[in-house]
């Protein structure tokens, strides 16, 4: 059996509302565990719950209940030491690389922040190597190190940021929705690449989008939430082909496909079994 | 869902009944601090809708599709605009601002993007929806009737109490719906809908394209649909038109164009789209680079870098559109796709 690296345990987070009626329920009593290696898609509309997850995962956020434990440590009363080793091993991915990475910094300082936070003791000679190092590997070249964001496209900035996520040597990649800004060519050049750090560096990833097309492409295992909860859960294979849950099937129904014929049986298809 | 008009799956709406007729349009921006320099966003762009037609207008970021449609009703006041567009016996880029005032929002409507942006968050969803008409002289009671109507058929529940909120108390899809019926409440020839469903959940933009198919059939409005999703393409629109670098690449019918696409762009983007309904064992299949910046598009074809097909004319020579022969479709390329065996399912 492969060894839990994360688990979420009762995880529940309200907010007041804004005009003073019910307190909304953001995330209720939502559980689940990440396995070492594996990809698990966090899927749901808007007002699903899967951001306000994220944002308790890693510390924006603080929860009303539940546990995150990672690593068979407790990451919401974790000391020091603990809380540092947890953020170098677990990084993110935001959505908008636009705005996740700072402008006035060069490649090369965006990337190497990482390096100085996490591994003080390198030299600049040493950092720039391991620098160069990930660049590569995400498809940017050395040449790229003093550039600003602004001179790159948008893929390219989603690239920067991974290298950014990938150079501490994390052991868990938390994506939140790192291709829904992108353009559909260049989307698919991301998705590659998520698939291929994933394969090489034999990453743990938890990805969180709303496209369920791309999340096939991606996800080992799937976690359906609506309005905070969590409605279905399974393998890949089990919630493309035979969705449990009638929300599940209705989302299914819903995503266009780009072949007129397959569009129409499938609609015809999660018609009637419904 | 309608089932595409395939008949005739033409480059050109049917029998030359077209209500739009777009011919060459171009549309030139001022530089900022340019001195009189303008850049080329659109160029020699051909492009017809029938009464009842649904025509898709898709690109990529960069590619024109948006200053297109915003060109068709001269929203953008700097935009230089040549060519002709051709409605009701009418040249619109000819018109002055005063007549085109009263062909936009009655005769051809435009639904954008974000909801949220296009209502004014002061005024209340019966005074939005009534302004339409009570600036073309209609009584305000009688306006407050029709946005009533409007509302209801586009399903929106307890219509009349509805039109006393405010955009604020609506969800995204609620929102949507209403600047919808704002569209159709003065019962447009054409509509534009400009990425309409790109803010909204899957389910929503399912009932939202569903609403804007339903409307066309019933009074056989004119859709012209801008989009990057190709699946959307595919499930709304019978005639599609791709667009790369301000040109249309490849116009045809909707069946033929998925069947096989025959310009490379316009295969690459249809094969690099993750797909729902299949799993990946490989990789998806890559354009590689990025789409050109319009200030500096590539000599010759503006996609030769990215094609794994080009032969030195395409880095001197435009390609022109020109219809394929024994077919009803029409490509930009010197080195069009062969015919379906070539082409990998």
């Amino acid at each position: 059996m492969s060894r839990t690296l994360l688990a979420v345990d009762g995880l529940g987070k309200t907010f007041a509302s804004r005009d003073r009626g019910e307190p909304v329920k953001a995330v209720d009593d939502v559980s689940f565990t990440l396995d070492q290696g594996e990809t698990l898609g966090l899927v749901g509309e808007s007002g699903s719950g899967k951001s306000t997850i994220t944002r308790c995962l890693v510390g924006l956020e603080r929860p009303d209940t539940g546990t995150v434990t990672y690593d068979g440590f407790d990451v919401l009363r974790a000391g020091r030491d603990e809380r540092r080793r947890f953020r170098r091993e677990v990084q993110l991915v935001f959505q908008n690389p636009y705005a996740s990475l700072n402008p006035r910094m060069t490649v090369e300082d965006l990337v190497g922040e990482q390096l100085l936070v996490h591994q003080g003791r390198r030299s600049r000679e040493g950092r720039r190597e391991r620098v160069v190092e990930v660049l590569e590997m995400v498809g940017l070249t050395g040449a790229h190190l003093p550039r600003y964001p602004a001179q790159f496209s948008g893929g390219q900035r989603q690239r920067i940021a991974i290298a950014r996520a990938l150079v501490s040597e994390p052991k868990v990649l938390i994506c939140d929705e790192p291709v829904s800004a992108l353009d559909v060519s260049v989307q698919a050049q991301v998705i590659n690449l998520l698939r291929a750090m994933r394969r090489e560096l034999g990453l743990t990833v938890l990805f969180i989008a709303h496209d369920l097309a791309v999340v096939r492409q991606l996800c080992d295992r799937l976690l359906v939430l609506k309005d905070g909860r969590v409605v279905e859960e399974g393998s890949r294979e089990q919630v493309y082909g035979a969705p449990a849950h009638e929300y599940t099937r209705a989302l299914l129904a819903a995503v266009p496909i780009p072949d007129p014929a397959a569009d129409r049986a499938r609609r015809r298809h999660y018609q009637e079994s419904r | 869902m309608r089932t595409p008009r395939n008949t005739p799956a033409s480059d050109s709406s049917a029998d030359g009944e077209a209500l739009l007729d777009v011919r060459g349009l171009s549309v030139d921006f001022p530089v900022a601090g340019g001195r009189g320099r303008t850049l080329r966003i659109v160029r020699e762009l051909d492009l017809t809708v029938a009464p009842g037609e649904r025509v898709a207008l898709v690109g990529e970021s960069g590619s024109g599709k948006s200053v297109t449609a915003r060109a068709l009703l001269r929203l953008d006041r700097h935009a230089v605009i040549g060519g002709q567009i051709l409605f009701e016996g009418r040249d619109l880029v000819t018109l002055t601002e005063r007549e085109l005032r009263r062909i936009r929002g009655t005769r051809i409507a435009m639904v954008l993007q974000d909801p949220q942006t296009t209502l004014n968050p002061v005024l209340s969803i019966g005074d939005q929806l009534a302004e339409t008409l009570t600036i073309r002289g209609v009584p305000r009671k009688a306006a407050l009737v029709r946005a009533r109507e409007a509302l209801d058929r586009l399903g929106v529940a307890r219509a009349g109490e509805r039109l006393r909120a405010y955009p604020h108390e609506f969800s995204g899809g609620m929102r949507q719906r209403v600047c919808l019926a704002m569209a159709i409440i003065g019962d447009p020839a054409v509509l534009i809908a400009d990425e309409p469903t790109t803010a909204l959940d899957v389910r929503v933009q399912q009932q939202v394209l569903e609403l804007i198919d339903e409307l066309a059939a019933e009074s056989g409005m004119a859709v012209l649909l801008i989009t990057h999703d190709l699946g959307v393409v595919a499930g709304y629109a019978d005639r599609v038109a791709v667009m790369y670098a301000g040109r249309k690449i490849e116009g045809s019918g909707v069946e033929d164009f998925f069947a096989a696409p025959r310009h490379p762009y316009a295969q690459g983007l249809l094969r690099s789209v993750p797909r729902v309904d299949r799993d990946v064992s490989t990789d998806l299949d890559l354009i590689p680079g990025t789409p050109p910046n319009p200030a500096e598009p590539p000599s010759g074809c503006a996609f030769h870098p990215r094609c794994d097909r080009w032969v030195e004319r395409c880095l001197t020579e435009i390609p022109e559109l020109r219809v394929l022969q024994d077919e009803e479709r029409a490509v930009a390329c010197h080195r069009a796709l062969p015919e379906r065996e070539e082409v990998v399912a």
